[in-house]
């Protein structure tokens, strides 16, 4: 269970989130929606422990954790996830090599033996082969040159060679075409379980059709000022935020 | 007009070269240039940032030939089958001596060019005063050599000034392995030069390692001269020295020649570290590339001067040079110096230079996947001397990648 309190974050002095109250328990799926630059990419980084954001109020907790001072990859060793909304380049790694190595960074941490070579080869082979990751793009450097579609693809890759307890997946369903929207969402609804949890941001009411949240948020000026069902991204597929921002 | 390398054209010898039988003469003159220009300083624009005052300071006194008190079997050789040759100081102590000049010091033709125009002429007048042996390799067939250069420590510092000569024949295929490095306690320290002319058609593939400890100065000067469609690549990973500074100047002289130069320093500690390229276009449709990749830590100071000159008859020169530099503490420094000297109007010249510290961005994605922060660092800085050296054999290339991975791991202070 992802347990939010009172979060405020600033980045170079700026605020960004301004008190934000959220529960996601365990085998949920909640979805953020919200308009550009509200603060849900600062929310799923400040989640992810990224250290240009100074958290200044509230607390963070996963699994009764607290998270609010953890490192990066002590957060992702006790199960936090995030598919970036722009995930990074990273020349001269190469992405076989980089799954690897954190596959087993994080079971290291986790007192658990490294995967052998073998198993790990079986595992990624058969999950990319789901995920229409092709072997000639695991043999490259880490997104580089990958297109949009297909780092969306590698994120969710990356995700179900982790098997996080909590995922946040910022923006996934942009840049994919329609069949890719299909094979991702499936591979996230593979994953869906009663120990995981996800955090959906998304602009789309498509994405919903297809990873179906249990409960909708509204994020409008680093604050959450609308929760709802499912239908209220219906709703604000059809109205906007003009209405739901002016009501709040 | 084909221009010949001079090593071709009997007429041409110069200078105090003119007799290479008359030993004592040479010598005497080089000593002469020397007394009268001095050990550079930073007063000359090339030295700008490399001071010699400290080696200068030292008094060495010319090196003697040392025992040596270890196996050469047990050195780090690259290559099995290769030839293999060790100095010690400058002095032959294991190999065959037939690749060697000891024997006959006094009937090879020396390249005095650089003592009119290259690194202004000190260290290579230096050189030919005090050199007494070094490998002469005049290869007539392909061959891959290693050399290990081995400095052996002095109580009273001592200057090693080991010799190179290279000539590669039209058409032939070498690799030649050079590695420096130290043994013993106290100080020797090396100027080496090499002269080196790859014919018609060869490929020269030239691999140096400067391991050197961190005690001593190392000063190298590389003249090369590459005639028609001929190519020279050199490869090399500065690690070692207290202060060092390696020179270039790669002439190519006929059409369809390469040269390139690609390599790494890796600086840390008070180390200072310089690398001094000068690429003469002198002949059209010749390339011509540098890659410098510098890693600097703690007090660290890192020089790299890279100048593409092209001559007026150079037309479709192709000369690239790229410099990227990572910063590790913000007390090392960086100086970066490319310069572009072109007289010919139809060339493609580019050169770039980076220098920042590791990119948060990646760090912070690699970190998000469970990756501790020093391997993300480590993973990160290893990807960026990355491709250096693939084009190299595949041993090679992972002696050279190892000893990267080493300094990562335990190098940096
Ligand atoms: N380094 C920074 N300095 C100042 N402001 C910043 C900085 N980084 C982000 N911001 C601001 O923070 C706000 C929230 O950005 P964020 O990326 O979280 O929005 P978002 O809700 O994810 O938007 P989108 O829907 O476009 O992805 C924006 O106004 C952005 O300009
Ligand atoms: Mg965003």
């Amino acid at each position: 269970m992802l347990e939010i309190k009172n979060l405020h974050a600033a980045i170079d002095g700026k605020d960004i989130l301004k008190g934000i109250d959220l529960v996601v328990p365990k085998g949920q799926v909640h979805a953020i929606m919200g308009p550009n630059g509200s603060g849900k990419s600062t929310l799923s980084y400040v989640l992810a422990g990224r250290e240009e954001y100074e958290i200044t109020d509230g607390t963070i907790t996963l699994n009764d954790k607290d998270f609010t001072a953890m490192a990066p990859e002590e957060r992702a060793a006790a199960g936090m996830f995030l598919a970036f909304q722009y995930p990074i380049e990273i020349p001269g790694v190469q992405t076989t090599t980089f799954l690897k190595t954190s596959v087993n960074a994080i079971r290291k941490q986790n007192g658990q033996p490294e995967m052998d070579a073998l198993t790990f080869l079986k595992t990624l082979k058969a999950k990319a082969e789901k995920l229409g990751v092709s072997d000639e793009m695991l043999k490259r450097p880490l997104n580089v040159g990958f297109s949009g579609g297909e780092k969306k693809r590698m994120e969710i890759l990356q995700m179900a060679m982790l098997e996080p307890s909590f995922a946040v997946l910022d923006e996934t369903d942009s840049g994919l075409d329609i069949d890719a929207l299909k094979i991702v969402s499936e591979g996230v609804n593979a994953l869906r379980g009663p120990d995981r949890s996800f955090l959906v941001i998304t602009h789309y009411q498509r994405l919903l059709d297809y990873i179906v949240p249990d409960v909708v948020h509204v994020l409008a000026g680093g604050r959450i000022i609308k929760t709802g069902g499912p239908e209220l991204a219906k709703e604000l597929e059809s109205t906007g935020y003009a209405d739901v921002i002016e009501a709040a | 007009m084909m221009t010949l390398p001079t090593r071709y054209r009997p007429e041409s010898a110069h200078g105090f070269l003119q007799n290479p039988t008359d030993g004592a003469q040479w010598r005497s003159e080089a000593l002469a240039q020397l007394k009268a220009r001095g050990i550079p300083s930073p007063k000359l624009e090339r030295w700008r940032y490399t001071n010699l005052a400290g080696f200068e300071k030292a008094n060495a006194v010319p090196a003697q030939k040392p025992e040596l008190s270890f196996n050469p079997i047990t050195l780090p050789w690259m290559v099995q089958n290769s030839r293999k040759l060790v100095f010690a100081n400058g002095y032959l102590v294991f190999g065959d001596a037939r690749l060697t000049l000891g024997g006959h010091l006094l009937e090879v033709p020396y390249d005095a060019d650089p003592m009119e125009k290259f690194n202004d002429g000190m260290l290579w007048a230096l050189n030919t005063a005090f050199m007494q042996d070094g490998p002469y390799l005049n290869l007539h067939e392909d061959a891959t050599i290693e050399i290990i250069h081995v400095g052996l420590g002095h109580d009273h510092p001592q200057l090693a000034s080991p010799r190179t000569v290279i000539e590669i024949a039209a058409g032939l295929n070498a690799t030649i392995i050079e590695q420096y490095i130290a043994d013993g306690a106290g100080v020797v320290h090396t100027n080496a030069a090499l002269e080196i002319e790859v014919a018609a058609n060869a490929n020269l593939k030239h691999i140096r390692i400067q391991d050197e400890g961190y005690t001593r100065t190392i000063l190298s000067s590389t003249h090369a001269r590459i005639a028609r469609g001929a190519t020279y690549e050199h490869s090399f990973l500065n690690i070692g020295g207290a202060l060092s500074r390696q020179e270039f100047w790669m002439e190519l002289l006929e059409e369809g020649a390469h040269a390139a130069v690609k390599g790494a320093q890796l600086v840390t500690g008070r180390q200072h570290m310089d690398t001094t390229v000068l690429i003469e276009h002198a002949a059209a449709n010749c390339t011509s590339n540098q890659t410098i990749r510098n890693v600097l830590a703690g007090d660290a100071v890192g020089v790299f001067q890279g100048k593409i000159h092209v001559h007026k008859i150079a037309q479709k020169t192709d000369g690239y040079q790229l410099c990227n530099t990572v910063m590790l503490s913000d007390r090392a420094s960086m100086n970066t110096k490319p310069e572009l000297e072109i007289y010919a109007d139809d060339v493609k010249c580019s050169h770039g230079n980076t220098v920042g510290a590791l990119d948060d961005a990646p760090l912070f994605y690699l970190r998000s996947r469970g990756i501790p922060e020093a391997e993300a660092r480590r993973m990160m800085l290893t990807a960026f001397i990355g491709d250096l050296f693939d084009a190299l054999d595949d041993n090679i290339k992972d002696a050279l990648n190892k000893r990267v991975a080493q300094w990562l791991d335990h190098g940096i202070v």
